[in-house]
């Protein structure tokens, strides 16, 4: 009994400690090439993509090497005539004449390779890992460590005009998926030697490179320490694109809002940074996260700042009259057709009324099968290709619409609704923002067909409560508005001349709290 | 599960819960809505029997008019809904008609049903039909089924700026009718052109809630501006030169007032002054007058003025001697200085026995038109 | 429930003095007022603060001999573990009854004007939902929510100025001279019920982040107040005068009703919307300190105990709030809590300085528990 008991908890322990991923327990590599060829043989045979060349230096025998690299993740130009191309053809003589071995790797190191990011190895794992990271590794008989060579390339976008964030007169580059593209197109915008890049990988499985990017003398060390405490802490196999790491780094990832803004624009990130926020790139995502986020960073789009003051206020305060009508107009529509009919103006209440006469359903029904349908229109028009989407979704648009006013089952009234409140939802700069709106408004529209106008209240009321409980990294979400800072509000509803924004936002933690000296 | 889970799920579900009853709702296809009400005593001698009456627009069909007889006006609600389900929606009432007969018996127990509706907006007019308003209804449903309604409120609503003849609303009736030392005033319609087209025929002067008297059009000239209620209409004149005619026309004026009390022990001294203020529109004249004239103009305003004047200070006759109540809201004044010794006299023979009242009229024309 | 989202600013301090006061109590004031007062009304509305004023300086002075300002440290040092933890639980019966009947009255009158045929406990159950929803998420997010609140009263103000422009009349105000003493007194009882929320402050006091500011905050708090009230009651009667505003059940709703104005006529509907969160927002103090006190007194884990009390107090809630027939019978009640307020904001601190007068010495040196 004992022992079999023993036993289970011990396999259990067994079974524990063999985490995916984790490599035999001999460490160490072979000097002889065959033996290492041989430890490596399993991984380099299950996948055909990775390649082994044998080849010798300067054409003698006796110096055995052999490259490994990963097909299409290397710059194949690069290994072909920078190091296999030098390799057999220009090595020294003397080198290949004696010598001892840790003598030959940095012989080798110093005279015949042109590249530039190269390190030395011992170990089996890292070796192995790096292998799979698409780097290149150059093993070489009777030697005991192996060379590592980082030239990877591969296919990579170049910089296009970010998709879904467009501006009239902001930069037309957007984010990449390559890391490496997207931190030097920060580094264009962002000369200042104070930010800072701080790289490290996330998944188990996937090793997906981040990387935290800062400026060291206006980020607050304590919001700082905060993220990456939060980044250290995910433990998971992998992960398919940043959003993975926004849930896992988010105060409350049950809410509705969106914590974390992402920007696919570096133009857009490089304001944020100097504001004092932290920004988090990975690998495979066209999109950095930018931490702390509020809620009125969602409603902030580029051309605010980039267009004159007057109209660049005008069309930021429609944008909060959207986001209020995108979340209130179904709800408001059925409160007044089903509730309140004394607050319609009569004319206006009897077309109403004379348009609704044949259609069977009781208003609030109506609604919620109009917002259905839109709701899957939208969906429908994300998955299908741009060209065919938007035809598709004109014709559903038009024709469903149409179709159903002529056969009773809607009225002109709720279509027109429907439509507004579907143009206010997607004016919304942030898509995640346009994601949550429309939930919240099916949340109205349930409250408002129960309780008219009182249940619109009293939903506008949780909304708020719920904002204003939010926190962003310890950064109070619905800051200016609650907590109000009356400082702040020169860029929330309305944005100030950016003459007298003197200084940078109270609400994100920040040192140096000067932005420029006051002009005259 | 932790605590904040189960709150949240316990508010879902309650929610989820709540939402099984729309208790108030009520599809705006499924309401009679009605624009105008009329209510009237009927021809029997039982006072409290009552007509209900509404003239309800397209949304059941045409404008339709249906007399009620109930003894009391929510009772002739559900009367109604005998032979009309849908519900009655007071929601959108514009105008309140009541016949002259119950107007003169008291209105008071006929517009608190109006004013206890929180749904019903204070700024429904209310007008005084001569005859019975349900007939009124009747003859303007037959005649313009489709906009008669319409017609009439605007008609009501933009007395004022058209004509001497004010809108009163709800509002304005209940505070004359509870307030001391004021008395409501209501505008008056009949049928005229063979009992097909309504017409502001004047004003029924009130005495707290109860009609006591109507003046005609000309007369509700000098009440409005008297009164001070603003209007702006067109007022016809004469101007004599050497006693003889020398020119007629007309001029759109409106009209303002000021008022100044004095005390003289138990006697009470009113200054008003009319003012008078607008455009000269209109000359018959064949005699040219020079451009510039400002004698002429003079000689205009002077007419105006002592025409006017000739005309309120028989008003104000009629007023202290027949009426023996202020209908020209003028108390209000001696209110604001003597409140707490006046408060309760105010009502019984003030205006007649202690009150002497001086009118000034003064009339600006500041624009003669395209024409010298 | 971490106690350190507890913690309020001095700031929000005063928006909550302002939102525990100002609920529907104001929509029935200038009734109540003008009938005793009649054009002076406006002066008993300023001889009502003074016991608020009072109050504020009371707690304030007895708070500052302490180290530890807490009602429930001190209540405990001064009275014994056993009278103090009984004094509490009276504070606290009377902090969820009152707000009871503060959501029962804004039930009402959401029912009369927006919902007749919707049943009174779907209502109230829905106020208490969200009431209880807030005051879940600590009191760092009521003093925020406090906040916003706050300027839609500046709204509801810009909403009532809108019938004086167009029915007003200074008239109705005069004359200034021949005052009613005894009126204007009588007038000033009411009107003190309608301050009625100052006393949170109790509770608060502790809450707050810097307390040198607590006094200061509090009386601006309370100013604000006495100006709405003052230009609540001057608008509804300069509109309807002495005699007609007695007629009227809440003449600051109806006087929204008086404009002639197109398409947005209807103005007490935008109030009432705007004032949807007002309604609850006394509950959200009070209720607040209600579960807040009461984990104290009991020395219980807020972390694990917080949300379960919150949610107890809102079936409680509901229950008193059930308990009037009518909506007299639910007014009455807030007429009697009114006379409860006078005495847990001025009878407790004087209480609580008369036992700190009679132990006196032995407090001043004694160190703090929690020091």
């Amino acid at each position: 009994m004992l022992p079999s008991f023993i036993k289970r908890i011990l396999g259990r322990k067994k079974q524990t400690a063999a985490k995916p991923g984790s490599f035999p327990d001999d460490d160490k590599l072979s000097p002889h090439l065959n033996e290492k060829m041989i430890k490596l043989q399993p991984y380099v045979d299950r996948n055909r993509d990775i390649k082994a060349r044998p080849f010798f230096a300067k054409g003698d025998p006796r110096r055995k090497l052999t490259l490994l690299y990963m097909e299409g993740r290397v710059n194949q130009d690069i290994l072909y005539e920078q190091l296999l191309k030098s390799l057999m053809l220009y090595s020294d003589e003397d080198l290949i004449q004696g010598g001892s071995a840790e003598h030959l790797i940095d012989r080798l190191y110093q005279t015949s390779i042109s590249i530039g990011q190269v390190r030395k190895s011992d170990s089996f794992s890292d070796t192995l890992q790096s292998l799979f990271e698409g780097y290149v590794i150059l093993l070489i008989d009777r030697v005991k460590d192996v060379l590592i060579f980082d030239i990877r390339g591969g296919e990579h976008r170049s910089p296009e005009e970010p998709p879904i964030e467009r501006t009239l007169r902001g930069s037309r580059e957007g984010f990449v998926e390559d890391i490496i593209v997207n931190i030097a197109l920060i580094r264009k915008r962002l000369s200042d030697p104070n930010l800072v890049i701080e790289k490290s990988t996330i998944g188990r499985r996937t090793k997906t490179d981040i990387a935290i990017l800062y400026i060291d003398d206006i980020a607050d060390p304590e919001l700082l320490a905060n993220i990456k405490d939060k980044i250290e802490q995910i433990d998971v196999d992998g992960i398919a694109a940043i959003g993975y790491i926004e849930q896992f780094i988010e105060d409350n990832p049950r809410s509705i809002f969106p914590q974390l803004r992402s920007t696919e624009r570096p133009d857009k990130l490089v304001t944020e940074l100097l504001e004092g926020k932290v920004a988090i790139v990975a690998n495979g995502t066209p999109w950095v996260l930018i931490a702390p986020s509020q809620f009125i960073n969602f409603m902030q789009a580029s051309e605010d700042y980039y267009e004159r003051i007057i109209v660049a206020n005008f069309s930021r305060l429609f944008r909060f009259f959207a986001f209020f009508l995108a979340i209130s107009l179904p709800g408001l529509y059925i409160s007044l057709l089903s509730f309140h009919q004394e607050l319609v103006p009569f004319q206006l209440f009897i077309t109403l009324a004379q348009a609704r006469q044949n259609v069977p359903f009781p208003v609030a029904l109506e609604v919620i099968i109009q917002e259905v349908i839109i709701q899957l229109v939208v969906e429908m028009g994300l998955r299908l290709p741009t060209t065919i989407g938007q035809t598709v979704g004109v014709v559903a648009g038009i024709v469903l619409g149409q179709a159903a006013i002529s056969a009773n089952l809607a009225s002109p009234g709720i279509i027109i609704v429907i439509v507004i409140t579907t143009i206010c939802t997607f004016s919304m700069p942030n898509y995640s923002m346009v994601l949550a709106v429309r939930v919240l408004r099916l949340f109205m529209i349930l409250l408002t067909s129960a309780f008219g106008l009182f249940g619109f209240s009293i939903g506008w009321f949780l909304i708020l409560v719920h904002l204003a409980s939010l926190d962003s990294f310890g950064v109070p979400y619905f800051a200016p508005f609650a907590p109000t800072r009356y400082a702040e509000i020169k860029d929330s509803l309305i944005r100030a001349p950016l003459k007298t924004m003197n200084k940078r936002p109270a609400s994100i933690p920040h040192q140096d709290n000067i932005r420029q000296e006051r002009i005259k | 599960m932790n605590h904040r889970k189960v709150l949240k799920l316990g508010v879902y579900i309650t929610l989820l819960f709540l939402l099984s009853g729309c208790w108030d709702a009520t599809d705006v296809d499924e309401l009679a809505i009605v624009m105008v009400a009329g209510y009237d005593t009927p021809m029997s001698v039982v006072d409290t029997d009552l007509h209900v009456s509404a003239l309800t627009d397209a949304t059941i069909g045409p404008g339709e008019v249906r007399g009620v007889d109930a003894p009391s006006i929510g009772a002739s609600r559900t009367s109604r809904n005998y032979s009309t389900p849908r519900d009655y929606a007071l929601t959108q009432l514009q105008l309140a008609l009541y016949g002259e007969e119950l107007a003169r018996q008291g209105l008071k127990n006929y517009v608190d049903i109006l004013l206890r509706e929180p749904a019903i907006k204070n700024s429904v007019y209310l007008a005084i039909v001569e005859g019975k308003a349900v007939d009124f209804l009747q003859s303007i449903n037959e005649n313009e089924p489709k906009m008669g309604g319409q017609n009439l409120i605007t008609l009501v609503e933009l007395a004022p700026d058209q004509s001497y003849i004010p809108a009163t609303t709800l509002y304005d009736f209940a505070l004359d009718m509870t307030s001391r030392g004021k008395n409501p005033v209501i505008p008056m319609l009949r049928l005229i052109h063979g009992e097909k087209v309504p017409e502001l025929s004047g004003i029924a002067i009130f005495k707290k809630d109860t009609m006591i008297d109507k003046v005609g059009q000309l007369e509700s000239r000098w009440l409005m501006m008297l009164r001070g209620l603003q209007a702006r209409a067109y007022i016809p004149f004469t101007v004599y030169r050497d006693g003889e005619v020398f020119d007629r026309g007309s001029v759109l004026l409106s009209n303002d007032r000021k008022v100044k009390v004095v005390r003289n022990g138990n006697e009470f001294d009113f200054y008003i002054t009319i003012f008078l203020e607008g455009t000269l529109t209109e000359r018959l004249s064949q005699q040219p007058v020079f451009f510039g004239d400002r004698h002429y103009i003079k000689e205009v305003e002077q007419a105006i003025a002592s025409n006017t004047k000739t005309g309120v200070e028989q008003f104000i006759r009629y007023m202290q001697e027949d009426l023996q109540i202020d209908c020209i809201d003028i108390s209000k004044y001696a209110l604001a200085k003597w409140r707490k010794e006046l408060q309760d006299q105010i009502d019984h023979d003030f205006i007649n026995e202690r009150v002497n009242i001086h009118v000034d009229v003064k009339v600006t024309i500041k624009n003669v038109g395209e024409l010298g | 429930m971490d106690h350190s989202r507890f913690h309020i600013t001095s700031k929000q301090l005063i928006f909550i003095i302002i939102g525990t006061q100002i609920s529907a109590g104001v929509l029935s004031l200038p009734r109540l007022v003008a009938g005793e007062a009649a054009q002076h009304a406006w002066i008993s509305v300023l001889v009502g603060a003074v016991p608020s004023f009072l109050a504020i300086a009371l707690i304030c002075y007895l708070y500052s001999r302490f180290n530890d300002p807490d009602f429930v440290n001190v209540s405990k040092r001064l009275f014994g573990r056993y009278l103090g933890s009984t004094l509490m639980l009276v504070f606290i019966t009377y902090a969820v009854y009152f707000e009871s009947i503060a959501v029962r009255v804004f039930a009402e009158i959401t029912s009369v004007y927006m919902l007749p045929t919707t049943p009174k406990w779907a209502i109230v159950l829905i106020l208490i939902i969200a009431a209880v929803y807030a005051i879940s998420l600590g009191g760092q997010v009521i003093g925020r929510i406090n906040e916003i609140l706050f300027y839609l009263i500046l709204f509801d103000l810009v909403i009532i100025s809108i019938p004086v422009l167009t029915d007003g009349e200074i008239l109705n105000l005069y004359p200034l001279t021949e005052i009613d003493y005894l009126g204007v007194l009588k007038g000033a009882i009411p009107t003190s019920f309608a301050y009625s929320g100052v006393e949170v402050l109790i509770v608060f006091y502790a809450l707050t982040g810097r307390r040198d500011e607590v006094f200061k905050a509090a009386i601006i708090g309370q100013t604000i107040v006495v100006v709405v009230y003052l230009l609540a009651v001057l608008a509804a009667l300069s509109v309807f005068g002495i005699d007609s505003i007695a007629t009227i059940f809440w003449p600051i709703l109806t006087l929204l009703k008086v404009p002639d104005l197109t398409v947005i006529e209807r103005l007490e509907f935008f109030f009432l919307v705007l004032l949807g969160g007002l309604g609850v927002r006394p509950t959200l103090n009070l209720g607040l300190a209600a579960s807040y006190s009461f984990l104290r007194v009991f020395d219980l884990d807020f972390k694990k105990y917080y949300v379960p009390v919150v949610i107890i107090l809102g079936v409680i809630m509901f229950i008193i709030a059930m308990q009037p027939e009518n909506i007299l019978e639910a007014y009455s009640r807030a007429y009697y809590g009114g006379y409860a307020f006078w005495a847990i904001a001025l009878g407790y601190p004087l209480l609580y300085h008369l036992a700190s007068l009679i132990r006196e010495g032995g407090i001043k040196n004694e160190p703090s528990e929690s020091a």
